[in-house]
């Protein structure tokens, strides 16, 4: 089904790659996606290094995190085209998107970004998948918080406003920590919000508006960047859990 | 292997900390050498009978593995610590108030101290830097940022005194923070220059106490792996 009414702004990063890669195999296509360009690597995307990473078979279909999106595009015959520059609080985004009719943005830009008040009051509402459960887990790198503090991932689905993770919460969804949470950052975090995009967009498609988690999005604590020995020590504690695990079975 | 997220001066180029390396094991015994060195440098210039001293000696003495209750237990020895050997009539207003904190942590989770440590906390993992003067409720930098290394060492003496009390890994993320931007000033630095036996203390209680709370959050024997 194609969204008359809905466009993909995105980095070329790997959430943004299995967003549009899951998009296609569940045959609910954006009308037109645009493509940030970066011209260094910026954070989140893949680079070659990254790209060893292995397709991820999953509940939708097979990730394959190496698949640029512009690729995946052409492969589906969608509509796309190259942003004038990668800054998406650029005048130029702002008034590009201000003439596309459509109403909604799935955004998924590059790391560590976020969006200012001339681009959110450009007319569009700008849908996000924050990888965290909301209101407990704002900020930055939350599900390895989560992980770590309360033994559980996730993801939300929200609009975004001026506060950082602070839009209605439409639908929110609690995953297990995987057995390697290494690939946190660049497989399973974009998997998580994968799936409540997915679920977002087919409650859209089914009812004809958006849904409403009717949770209540408090303020609560931000969540920062997480600090390399705490993302190792979450990575060997759950690796050294998966084993015990795997030797009683 | 090298621990490298303090071998920049961070005062000067901040780290933002995005998308590091997994290098295993190897890492988690680099981050502690880097530790265990900054210590055994800071010890010699602080009073060996200050309380915050014997707290260090005491995790030493408990290869940084005390139980929880030990842990808090004996920070709270800290809870009143008076110390009035320094004139701190010039130190800027942020600077003041973390010297008063770090002699009252038993104020630490009430009150105008905790609004003060948890705004800083939150300024800090923002900016990577502490202002000189304390504007809530955001506490920017527009005073202008903290360049010397003596206020952060009392944040860091505070903040593994909340560690200890109050667990919180948001808060531990804070510490190793601070205590990165400490060790990426060497000792013979500008920024440490005119730093106190209090400072050095407070640095050393930062670093004891940030070791001791990453064995804990790791659970079984993390020193017996690495």
């Amino acid at each position: 089904m194609l969204l008359s009414d809905v466009i993909m702004i995105a980095g070329d990063t790997s959430r943004s790659r299995c967003y549009l890669q899951a998009m296609c195999a569940k045959k609910i296509y954006p009308k037109t996606v645009i493509i940030l360009p970066s011209q260094q690597t910026k954070p989140g995307q893949i680079n070659a290094r990254t790209a060893e990473i292995e397709s991820v078979r999953c509940s939708w279909g097979e990730f394959d995190p190496s698949v640029p999106i512009e690729k995946t595009a052409a492969l589906h015959a969608l509509d796309y085209v190259h942003a004038p520059t990668g800054d998406i609080n650029s005048v130029e985004i702002c008034d590009f998107l201000s003439r596309l009719t459509a109403q909604v943005c799935i955004y998924s830009g590059f790391g560590g970004i976020l969006l200012k008040k001339d681009i959110l009051a450009c007319g569009k509402q700008f849908l996000h998948i924050h990888g965290g459960w909301l209101p407990d887990y704002k900020g930055s790198t939350t599900n390895h918080y989560s992980a770590l503090e309360a033994g559980f991932c996730a993801a939300s689905s929200i609009f975004l406003t001026k506060d950082i993770d602070a839009g209605k919460i439409l639908i929110r969804k609690k995953f297990p920590v995987p057995d390697d949470p290494q690939l946190l950052d660049h497989v399973y975090d974009g998997l998580f919000r994968t799936e409540v995009l997915l679920e977002t967009l087919e409650c859209y498609v089914r009812d004809g508006r958006w849904p409403d988690s009717g949770v209540k999005n408090k303020p609560t604590r931000h969540y920062y960047i997480m600090h390399p020995v705490l993302r190792h020590v979450l990575i060997l504690r759950q690796r050294g859990a998966s084993k015990k695990q795997g030797a009683s079975k | 292997m090298h621990y490298e997220y303090s071998d920049r001066d961070l005062l000067e180029s901040p780290r933002n900390y995005m998308y590091p390396q997994y290098a295993g094991m190897e890492f988690l015994r680099a981050w502690q050498s880097n530790r265990l060195k900054r210590l055994e440098e800071v010890i010699p210039l602080c009073s060996p009978d200050a309380p915050r001293v014997k707290v260090v000696a005491y995790l030493q003495s408990q290869e940084f593995a005390p139980s929880v209750n030990d842990f808090a237990f004996h920070m709270r020895i800290l809870d009143r610590v008076e110390e009035s050997d320094t004139d701190d009539s010039m130190w800027d207003e942020t600077e003041a108030e973390l010297k008063w904190t770090a002699d009252n942590l038993n104020t630490v989770f009430i009150g105008k101290a905790r609004k003060t440590i948890e705004g800083l906390i939150r300024r800090f993992e923002i900016s990577k830097k502490i202002p000189r003067t304390l504007i809530p409720p955001n506490y920017s930098l527009d005073s202008s940022p903290l360049l010397s290394a003596g206020p952060y060492a009392l944040f860091a003496g505070i903040l593994a005194y909340r560690q200890a009390i109050r667990p919180s890994i948001a808060e531990l993320n804070c510490l190793l923070k601070v205590n990165d931007l400490l060790i990426s000033q060497s000792i013979s630095m500008p920024s440490m220059r005119q730093l106190t036996t209090g400072h050095y203390e407070s640095m050393a209680l930062g670093i004891a106490g940030e070791l001791s709370a990453v064995v804990l959050l790791f659970g079984e024997n993390l020193n017996a792996v690495v």
